[in-house]
């Protein structure tokens, strides 16, 4: 990514500038990847904290305990997928459907 | 460039590693610390003897019972922690707000001890999980931290999967600078991998719910109020209780039941006077206890058991918090938190390397850069300044515990603003050198302050004492091998 003057750049000063432009296009479609997938698993991660709710245990403790369990190894892996699956949307795909997987477990009756 | 996942992710591990990293290396170096809280508070309370044994007498335990009555006269909700190896004192604590403190007693005769007033060991275990800010926002930054540290480590491996083998055996650390700090960084990163992965698991478990609260964030029309109950808040009695029953037979019987024979924990309610098993006894971090009436001391009843999801979550908790571990597995502990603030350190010396010349050093550059010299450099001062300050300040200073934390955080500031100064105009070079200065300083003469404050005989628990000043001289020393190294043109 060195940004190392070559003798032959001037004679076109559009090259550079084109790089640059694309190199921060690339960054801003990154950032906004990321938000989304951010978005994405923090609502995940609070629907399944409020699905833990229906847990059958006594205790309210417990059962946010098993939630944050729940969450913190669903948080990284729903971002990292997200993130990485960039071939046809399928992280934010499948990020969609673990939000709808948690939405339905809160509506169903079980 | 082609946007392989390698480079995806690349950027993905950099940019979260780093902005997370400066606090992370902050709350693994506070966890480090904290693996050795008691020994800490022992370094900073020179005054309380560390010879006597775990036996108590019916005296000592009828003094901490009116000593406990005396603070929730106060309305303050004291509870006791009964001697044991680690820790051969009789303490009367209660909750400030951030941490336990409270008067150490003689466990013969019931004395209190004339100890200064100090954060001790508390602080680092404080700021480890909360920054010292509170269950909101502190504890939820850490937990917001600690989701990103897993992400971090997860697009780590994916970048690294191919070469974990070679990395793990590969160091060249008189190579040139960059492939050094690479080195470091990813023999850390690989070496203590499952144990940096599991203590980010479990501490973001643990305080998962500070962060994302069992409360819908969109709120019903139809769902009723809740209604609250009238209680005090956290470390706060609403009134007190009557003076507790003789202890001493009731410590028996709770010894008995719970098969824990020293280093228990008594809380005290109105009614009732709970004896706790040891968290010493075992990784399961349990609650069970024998529950007493306070006014005529009979038995209520015991819980000793739990169900297995309980048990679980106790298990998580006992093995992070590492209560229930002997000195050399402790130790163990404290060598791979060690690494794992190395790992932080290292990652944002390494991004920093990476995009010095290709950033021409502009304004963001060196911000983040006087941050990395706040984080690497400007929190082990500080913390090396509160045990100068520990020793320079007067024993019978009051409010002395508190004026330790405001002089660690006035070092942190006073390095913050150097670092910004130095950075912004462009004499970054020299501020890491000036900083080292003052932290190798600070390390190599705090066994120096210590011998000379004789504040404490050498003769009782001498290894908790040389062993802090050991350390602190290891890290002046550090510091100043770093510092020489600065020196020499770069390879």
């Amino acid at each position: 990514m060195s940004r190392t003057k070559s003798p032959g750049m001037t004679a076109s000063s559009v090259q550079p500038d084109t790089r640059k432009n694309q190199k921060r296009q690339a960054v801003l479609r990154r950032l906004g990847l990321l938000a989304v997938v951010c978005a994405l698993s923090f609502l995940t991660a609070h629907l399944v904290m409020l699905d833990a709710q229906r847990l059958p245990f006594e205790d309210m403790r417990l059962k946010t305990d098993l939630g944050g369990m729940v969450i913190a190894a669903l948080f990284p892996v729903l971002v990292l997928v997200g993130f990485a699956g960039r071939r046809h949307w399928w992280g934010l795909i499948l990020g969609l459907v673990a939000c709808g997987s948690a939405i339905l477990a809160g509506i169903l009756p079980f | 460039m082609r946007e392989t996942l390698r480079v995806h992710m690349g950027w993905l591990h950099s940019w979260v590693g780093f902005l997370a990293g400066l606090l992370l290396a902050c709350i693994f170096a506070s966890g480090t610390l904290a693996v050795f809280d008691t020994e800490i508070t022992q370094w900073m309370q020179p005054e309380v003897p560390l010879t006597q044994g775990t036996s108590l007498t019916p005296a000592a335990l009828q003094a901490a019972a009116q000593a406990v009555q005396a603070e929730e006269e106060k309305g303050l909700s004291a509870f006791l922690t009964l001697p044991s190896q680690r820790d051969p004192v009789l303490r009367v604590l209660h909750y400030d707000g951030y941490e336990f403190v409270g008067t150490a007693l003689d466990s013969t005769t019931g004395a209190v001890f004339p100890a200064r007033e100090t954060a001790g060991g508390q602080f680092f275990y404080n700021f480890h999980f909360s920054l010292r800010g509170g269950n909101q926002p502190g504890v939820q930054i850490v937990t917001f931290l600690g989701l990103c540290l897993l992400v971090a480590i997860g697009s780590g491996l994916v970048i690294h999967i191919k070469a974990l083998w070679p990395d793990l055996i590969l160091f060249r650390p008189f190579g040139a600078r960059p492939r050094a700090w690479v080195d470091a960084h990813l023999i850390m990163g690989v070496l203590f991998l499952p144990f940096i992965a599991f203590m980010g698991y479990t501490g973001t478990a643990i305080h998962a719910r500070a962060l994302l609260p069992a409360e819908s964030f969109f709120p019903s029309h139809t769902a009723t109020p809740h209604k609250k109950e009238k209680t005090a808040p956290k470390g706060r009695v609403l009134q007190a209780g009557p003076l507790p029953p003789p202890l001493a037979p009731l410590i028996a019987q709770a010894r008995d039941v719970l098969r824990s024979p020293d280093g228990n924990l008594i809380l005290f309610t109105p009614d009732e006077v709970r004896i706790f098993k040891s968290d010493a006894f075992g990784p399961f971090l349990t609650r069970d206890h024998v529950a007493f009436s306070r006014k005529d001391g009979h038995s209520l009843r015991s819980v000793t058991q739990s169900p297995p999801a309980v048990a679980t979550m106790q298990l998580v908790r006992g093995l992070h918090y590492a209560r229930y571990a002997p000195l050399p597995l402790r130790w163990l502990y404290f060598l791979s938190g060690l690494a794992a603030t190395t790992l932080a350190a290292s990652g944002l010396v390494v991004f920093l390397m990476k995009r010095r010349r290709s950033s021409g050093e502009q304004f963001f550059f060196r911000i983040a850069e006087a941050l990395t010299m706040t984080t690497v450099v400007g929190f082990p001062t500080a913390i090396l300044g509160i045990f100068w300050v520990n020793r320079c300040l007067p024993a019978v200073f009051s409010g002395r515990a508190m004026m330790e934390i405001n002089l660690f955080f006035l070092v942190w500031g006073l390095c913050a603003a150097h670092a910004l100064l130095v950075s912004l105009t462009r004499h970054a070079a020299s501020g890491w050198r000036q900083q080292l200065g003052v932290l190798a300083g600070a390390g190599c003469g705090l066994p120096l302050l210590d011998l000379v404050s004789r504040s404490h005989a050498w003769a009782q628990g001498a290894s908790v004492f040389m062993t802090a000043d050991a350390l602190a001289f290891l890290t002046g020393l550090i510091a100043l091998c770093a510092l020489l190294k600065l020196r020499e043109p770069a390879a």
